[in-house]
């Protein structure tokens, strides 16, 4: 189910894990991500706990450091893998979209 | 309850969340603020109106059973108020959160992730839960069975097993819907996830009618059951009453072993060795105790005597119950000289079911010098004839070792569709249309005493 479920990554599952290419506090990703996206996605601190657990289980990332309650985390090779494999299919996705005679989206 | 508190029970399902956050919201803008939750009531505490948002999260590693929270949910509670969430309250693995901020960032913001979490968290409450109370029907049902099997007639014509047989029909029913309607929510918050939606509404209008008549035949069939009790009422309040103590000493034990430093499987191991002892306890003490009382004189289990009669024999002395019935027929209609010294005692036992009818009358002198007969006969009715059949068989079927084995009469001078009688013995037994009747005259009897006790008896 996990394996299935990291098939893909999810806007939310990509961007903890970019996040987490330097060592960063769980509780930080949060507003991490928001700045890196400039608000555009929204991690809730729910799905950040489960996602964070789900990355750890799956050996994506490891815990680095644990002062009190506070506990930080970084990618793993296996993570950066990850991320770089998914990158490599949005680029994919990209090209074909400008292949196959998509335009340009401009704002 | 201090001015302070309010409670309130809790009606929605814990996978409504919505329903549940908005209730927690008009609730707060009404003054009360949720303080703590239980399995099945929302304590308040008193504050000025506000307007603050709710919502219930699932977290489900969590535990009824665990002493405090455990690391994992503490981290998700410090990741909740980073994000402005505070917990207001939590039982086990469902987390209540109240936010101050108008907008704040809700605390699942993935629909698969947040559908795998109550997944998870449904399938160790709800779903282990209601698999536990279909036990309780797969268990009876099979018992029951075979008592319908032995004993029809006895089956059919009391309130009390019909009813105690409707209430775990219904609650199979009941446990079965919901779990059926989980299941359909599951499969289409799944199909809905899976195409980037998000979870499906719960049925909760669905749920409602189906709770609200469910709830109105087991209050209907309860009625019943307690109005047929007669004799045994006491011993059902009683044993209600101290289970009630039970379940509250409970929670109290919980609550100590919380806070006694012990791990989350010792307390869930102790609180149910407890729990079950208690029940176990309550359940077999209960009868036992008011069966002590019924012998020690101190109580009556069934119908009240008119009066008691007590034979001396020298140093030998018993005391029987006399009751003064009215009885269809009696020994005085059959031509029998009763005396007051004879001590009769008339006694007519009825039940009636909304699908059959079951007279047992006896008339018997209790004095052991009287030379009496004892009269006893039974009439059992219902509308149905192949249950009828199915009683008559139940009824008339023998074993070929039967000492008594029954002889074919011809059913014509009955005015009866069949009769038989045991052989050496004066029982008769006659069907008709929609009646059975079954009577016995010990001792000596002429044919045409007989014949006036069936003519009596007919439809």
């Amino acid at each position: 189910m996990a394996r299935e479920k990291f098939q893909t990554l999810t806007e939310q599952m990509f961007y903890i894990l970019l996040c987490l290419q330097r060592e960063c506090c769980g509780v930080d990703v949060m507003d991490q991500v928001s700045r890196m996206t400039e608000g555009r996605v929204v991690i809730g601190p729910g799905t950040l706990y489960s996602l964070l657990e789900s990355f750890q289980r799956e050996g994506f990332i490891q815990e680095t450091r644990v002062e009190g309650r506070r506990r930080s985390y970084q990618i793993t090779v296996k993570g950066r893998l990850r991320l770089e494999e998914e990158v490599r299919r949005l680029r994919r996705q990209t090209e074909d979209y400008v292949r196959f005679g998509g335009r340009e989206a401009h704002a | 309850m201090s001015r302070d508190k309010k409670r309130q029970i809790i009606w929605h399902q814990i996978d409504d969340t919505e329903a549940i956050a908005r209730n927690l919201e008009k609730m707060a803008r009404k003054g009360w603020l949720l303080e703590a939750v239980d399995n099945w009531r929302y304590t308040y505490r008193r504050a000025g109106p506000t307007e603050v948002r709710y919502t219930v999260t699932f977290f489900p590693d969590a535990s009824i059973y665990d002493p405090g929270p455990t690391e994992g949910q503490e981290t998700y509670i410090d990741y909740c108020r980073a994000a402005g969430w505070e917990l207001a309250a939590a039982y086990g693995p469902i987390q209540y959160f109240r936010s101050a901020r108008p907008d704040p960032v809700p605390i699942e913001t993935d629909e698969a992730v947040k559908l795998a979490a109550i997944r998870r968290t449904m399938r160790k409450t709800f779903v282990l839960s209601h698999a536990i109370l279909l036990l309780l029907p797969a268990v009876n049902l099979p018992l029951w069975w075979n008592q319908f099997r032995l004993d029809p007639l006895d089956f059919l014509c009391s309130n009390f097993k019909l009813a105690l047989f409707v209430l775990m029909a219904g609650i199979t029913i009941f446990v079965i819907g919901m779990l059926l309607d989980y299941l359909i929510w599951v499969l289409c918050s799944r199909y809905s996830v899976a195409r980037g939606g998000s979870c499906a509404r719960p049925h909760t209008r669905f749920r409602l009618g189906f709770n609200a008549a469910m709830l109105a035949v087991c209050a209907a069939v309860l009625v019943v059951f307690f109005l047929d009790l007669a004799g045994m009422r006491t011993a059902l309040i009683f044993y209600l009453v101290v289970y009630g103590g039970v379940m509250l000493l409970a929670r109290r034990v919980l609550r100590k072993l919380k806070g006694s430093g012990v791990s989350r499987s010792g307390i869930r191991g102790l609180f149910i060795a407890f729990a079950l002892a208690a029940g176990l306890a309550v359940g077999i003490g209960t009868p036992f105790l008011f069966i002590r009382l019924a012998d020690a004189g101190i109580i009556h289990m069934g119908r009240e005597p008119a009066e008691t009669y007590t034979c001396v024999k020298g140093d030998w002395s018993f005391t029987r119950d006399v009751y003064r019935d009215e009885l269809p027929v009696t020994l005085e209609d059959l031509g029998f000289a009763v005396t007051p010294e004879d001590h009769c005692s008339y006694r007519a036992e009825l039940a009636r079911s909304p699908l059959a009818a079951h007279g047992e009358y006896t008339q018997e002198a209790l004095n052991p010098g009287s030379g009496l007969p004892r009269l006893y006969y039974q009439t059992y009715e219902t509308g149905w004839s192949w249950m009828l059949e199915r009683c008559w068989e139940a009824l008339t079927e023998r074993e070929d070792s039967d000492p008594w084995p029954l002889q074919a009469l011809d059913p014509a001078p009955w005015g009866a569709e069949e009769a038989y009688r045991e052989e050496d013995l004066t029982s008769c037994f006659l069907l008709y249309p929609d009646r059975i009747v079954a009577f016995r005259l010990v001792g000596d009897a002429a044919p045409r005493q007989l014949d006036a006790i069936a003519q009596v008896l007919r439809p």
